[in-house]
């Protein structure tokens, strides 16, 4: 009887269709997977068209009317600019922040580096809403009035973290030789850091900065402990729109968000490449308390 | 060297104490000292509140049903992920990089836009509902808003991610011919998967398990608006209560409690880590 690696020809057929079988069947699951995982943002991105007076699915007829309802909308455009003022300030008090801790956590050579280090992480290993239910007794006992400031000050505490990861990370592969050189050729030390060690430190900075900015946009958890009365973000507004009732309008604010972070997305990766997008991506995995 | 004085590291370390080391200071003292007005009095401290907390059988049913939905969503997660983690393996680059932004997207898109999502496909008139009437499978719309399923359901997706990423990423670093070693001994492609690549993605399982039952714990958001006030969670008490009750104390336990079961967690994780000497197991 003919023979393949020791199987006679019926078993091989067997073999073969069981092998098939695997593989369509967890290709199947893969498939489903990938469609489970995109068809909430496709159904609220198709939603947003819709002509109906009701949320609708699949939608009926195609209109812009909830993009105008939007646009029409102070309560949303309102957090929609708190959102964006807070992010801008975060972002940029992140950076600053972040950059400062990053290079003595790098460069230095004092005791208890690596206790800071670990440290400067223990916000964002933290579940957010414990550490907003922490800070909204801490601003109650000081008698501390909840405002821009509470509100922007607690976004850059869970945000520079991750500038302090991703500008370290870039640092280290900063040769201290340039800077040397720099100096030798008669630049001064601030001329040194601007004109050498910073353009080096960019394409990780811009992924930190990048990541600060989603970051503290997209906060929940936190904001709807420390934020004044006046400064309701974004997410707040849209969670008020969604706990009374499914308003059709939160479609168009929705898609107009995801078209954002697409935006976003794009501008990373022309300036820092798909590795450092997924990085990006990746570093939320450092959110393990 | 520029950046070399380790007095750099002092605006961060006061942001760090003021906000983070005294809040949380605080929030464990209210828990242990009664408090009159916004006044600690600091004497004589007990568990009282703690003790409140153990009492209260809806408390305790609370805890217990957030260990049970962050145990299902661990579970969705990890059958969904690794067939997903495996196919990535299995497919052409520029189907990885497909695969890669799929999977990353949920974590694109904000946290409310998710769940809104959610809400269209999973409510009373929604998809699911629609599909299954139209088909016949079911004569009356099921409720999956507001209920146990359509939670694990939202939080499967959400957190996919931390799952399949640490699966790659352990895969990855595999030799990718002791598969085909496998199978070139004669193993079926199930036998090959069953004693190859899942012994192999072991570590990563692991760290995906330890992270995604962590972060569904934790989970505010989602539960929030998918769960609503029906399916109440530890996080989502935190808030209901902020916005009822005064009983500070108890807050503070349910929140020392949320933050205790993540740390037992992690730490029992890594003790395993150490005890099976996975060493290039994911942190």
């Amino acid at each position: 009887m003919w023979r393949f690696r020791g199987m006679s020809v019926n078993a091989r057929r067997l073999r073969l269709l069981s092998d098939h079988l695997t593989d369509s069947m967890l290709a199947g699951v893969a498939v489903l997977t990938g469609v489970f995982l995109v068809l909430p943002t496709c159904v609220v991105v198709l939603a947003s068209f819709t002509s109906t007076s009701y949320l609708s699915f699949p939608p009926a007829g195609f209109s812009l009317r909830w993009y105008a309802r939007m646009m029409a909308s102070t309560e949303i455009l309102r957090a929609a600019q708190t959102s964006l003022i807070v992010a801008v300030l975060a972002t940029a008090g992140a950076v600053g922040l972040g950059v400062l801790t990053a290079f003595p956590l790098v460069r230095g050579r004092f005791r208890g580096r690596d206790a800071v280090l670990a440290f400067t992480l223990a916000p964002i290993m933290l579940p957010s809403i414990v550490l907003g239910i922490a800070l909204l007794f801490f601003f109650g006992f000081l008698q501390v009035r909840l405002s821009l400031a509470t509100l922007v000050l607690s976004h850059i505490l869970i945000t520079f973290p991750y500038v302090v990861r991703m500008s370290a990370a870039a640092l280290v592969q900063v040769d201290p030789a340039l800077e040397e050189a720099a100096t030798n050729l008669g630049a001064s030390s601030w001329q040194a850091l601007r004109h050498v060690t910073l353009p080096l430190l960019a394409p990780g900075l811009a992924v930190g900065a990048g990541f600060a900015f989603v970051e503290s946009f997209d906060n929940l958890a936190l904001s709807i402990f420390v934020a004044g009365q006046r400064q309701e973000t974004l997410p707040m507004r849209l969670f008020q729109l969604l706990v009374s009732d499914i308003d059709p309008v939160v479609a168009a604010v929705s898609t107009t968000i995801i078209a954002a972070s697409f935006v976003v997305l794009l501008t990373v990766h022309r300036l820092a490449g798909f590795g450092q997008v997924m990085r990006l991506v990746g570093e939320r995995r450092a959110r393990l308390p | 060297m520029l950046g070399r004085s380790s007095a750099l590291v002092l605006p961060a370390l006061v942001l760090l104490t003021g906000l983070f080391v005294l809040p949380l200071l605080l929030l464990a003292a209210i828990g242990v000292f009664p408090v009159r007005g916004t006044t600690i009095i600091w004497e004589r401290p007990d568990l009282a509140p703690y003790l409140r907390y153990l009492a209260d059988p809806f408390y305790r049913w609370v805890t217990l049903r957030t260990v049970g939905m962050a145990a299902a969503v661990t579970l969705a997660c990890l059958a969904l992920g690794f067939p997903y983690a495996y196919a990535f393996t299995r497919v052409r680059p520029v189907w990885q990089t497909a695969l890669l932004v799929l999977v990353i997207s949920p974590i694109l898109t904000g946290t409310v836009v998710r769940s809104y999502g959610w809400l269209v496909i999973l409510g009373r008139r929604g998809l699911v509902n629609d599909l299954l009437v139209g088909l016949g499978v079911i004569d009356v719309p099921i409720r999956l808003l507001f209920s146990m399923s359509g939670v694990v359901i939202a939080l499967t997706q959400v957190m996919l991610p931390f799952m399949v990423l640490p699966i790659i990423s352990g895969l990855a670093r595999q030799n990718p011919s002791l598969y085909d070693a496998a199978l070139g001994l004669g193993a079926s492609r199930a036998q090959a998967i069953r004693h190859v690549v899942l012994p192999l993605s072991l570590p990563g399982i692991l760290a995906g398990s330890v992270l995604v039952f962590v972060l569904a714990f934790a989970s505010f958001t989602t539960p929030a608006l998918v769960g609503g006030g029906n399916f109440i969670i530890l996080p989502t008490l935190i808030y209901q209560q902020t916005q009822q009750s005064l009983d500070w104390g108890v807050l503070s336990a349910i929140s020392f409690v949320l933050l205790g079961t993540s740390m037992i967690i992690v730490w029992a994780y890594s003790m395993l880590v150490q005890r099976l000497g996975l060493t290039w197991a994911e942190r």
